[in-house]
């Protein structure tokens, strides 16, 4: 038992990130309200983020930026470039999504008048008889 | 276990368009329904109640599955930090110890996101593009878009907003807008040498001209950044960072001569393809960023 929180202990990023997405996941069930959906969706798009940025991570490294050009770079200097890459993939896929979800949620309102998503079923339900 | 009325008949059927539902195709048709309303209609509260309490435990259940398992994974990866990692394998070697003398960016993420992977980085492009279009068509202030109620309000709201003069943010914005575009375009072009490029550098640029919408106005803003303009930014930016890439990947996939300079490591104008591509970017952010902004705040651009 104690070994298994000194490991929790130094993974303590990715115990951080599973934490953030159970938050965004509960956010994203339990709240009826379309906006706040949304940000449970983008709390968990940062708690992948921050993995993806920790599996990239090594303890004592430089970011991957050469400060002289002459000097050829070794794998001791710098850490990891992939995981940085695809972060910046999936922050432009969040801000895209989220943008589109939030036009579409402006529509419903137009319509419906509600964010509440029981609400607007109901409505749409009746304006379907 | 094909037989004629069962699931796979009524799955074909539902893909070829002959049925209009799929899971519920065998249901008596509308005409019997009125007999089982009264009963149907007693229960419906309970039913909802039922499945409210269903829903939550469920969910609850779910979240706390979830978080268990979550974090039995996290423990069992390797410990973060180590350099014995699998993730640190020979990929990210070859990008650090070759990036330089391939694409000649001293930025070596810039090297890897648009030298070797560049049709990943015009894949994004495009998301944005696709995004910005699409919320364009939904909420861009036309007729066919918003009601003459919505429409009349947006006018309401346009005049009330000519009216307003705000000391604290004329002066603010005044002093800082300057700054602020010349420290964006000093993260876009230097993307190469520093951390930034073209898509944190559009973020800033569209940031500000958000902050200038804010004080003149989208009528200010339309002065010197129409909807043509924006258009045409866009498309043109988007088009020639796909040619410059098609010519790159063509290039470099038959082994032949690329015919772009490298220059010098550490300059301004040097790592090839890289800094044309960053502009490029650049202007497809700040074009959708500050259409996100136009469209959610008034529909228009």
């Amino acid at each position: 038992m104690k070994e298994f929180f000194i490991t929790l202990y130094h993974q303590r990023m990715l115990v951080t990130a599973a934490i953030l997405f159970v938050i965004g996941m509960v956010g994203l069930l339990f709240n009826m309200n379309l906006i706040k959906k949304i940000v449970g969706l983008n709390i968990m798009d940062t708690a992948v983020y921050l993995a993806l940025t920790a599996a990239g991570h090594v303890e004592g490294r430089m970011d991957p930026i050469m400060t002289d050009p002459t000097i050829p770079a070794t794998v001791q200097q710098y850490i990891n470039p992939v995981p940085t890459g695809l972060v910046l993939t999936g922050i432009v896929v969040s801000v895209a999504s989220t943008a589109f979800a939030l036009a579409l949620t402006v529509r419903l309102y137009r319509i419906y008048g509600t964010l509440y998503l029981d609400d607007i079923l109901f409505k749409a339900k009746r304006r379907e008889d | 276990m094909r037989s004629d009325n069962g699931f796979w008949k009524r799955f074909l059927d539902w893909v070829n368009g002959d049925e209009r539902e799929l899971w519920y195709s065998a249901k008596p048709a509308r005409a019997a329904e009125p007999k089982h309303k009264t009963a149907k209609k007693m229960t419906k509260a309970q039913k909802d109640r039922i499945f409210n309490l269903i829903y939550r435990t469920s969910g609850v259940l779910i979240s706390v599955a979830m978080l268990v398992t979550l974090l039995l994974v996290m423990v069992n990866l390797p410990i973060v930090g180590e350099a014995e990692n699998p993730t640190n394998n020979e990929l990210s070697q070859y990008y650090i110890e070759h990036g330089l003398e391939d694409a000649g960016a001293t930025n070596l993420v810039g090297n890897m996101i648009l030298s070797y992977r560049v049709f990943d980085t015009f894949g994004e492009s495009s998301v944005l593009f696709l995004a910005a279009t699409a919320v364009t068509m939904l909420l861009l202030r036309d007729t066919k878009n918003t009601s003459d109620k919505l429409l009349r309000y947006f006018k309401r709201e346009d005049k009330a907003e000519s009216i307003v003069n705000d000391r604290l943010l004329r002066t603010v914005s005044r002093t800082m807008l300057p700054i602020i575009f010349l420290y964006a375009i000093y993260i876009m072009v230097n993307g190469h040498l520093s951390p930034g490029g073209g898509f944190a550098g559009g973020s800033i640029l569209g940031g500000g001209l958000i902050l200038f919408a804010q004080e003149f106005g989208t009528g200010g803003v339309k002065q010197f950044f129409s909807q043509t303009l924006f258009k045409s930014v866009r498309t043109v930016a988007l088009a020639g960072y796909g040619l410059i890439d098609l010519y790159y990947a063509f290039m470099g996939a038959n082994g032949l001569d690329n015919h772009i300079p490298l220059g010098t490591p550490g300059s301004l104008f040097s790592s090839g393809i890289i800094l044309p591509i960053n502009v490029m970017v650049g202007m497809v952010v700040t074009c959708t960023i500050y259409a996100f902004y136009g469209l959610f705040h008034k529909g228009e651009i």
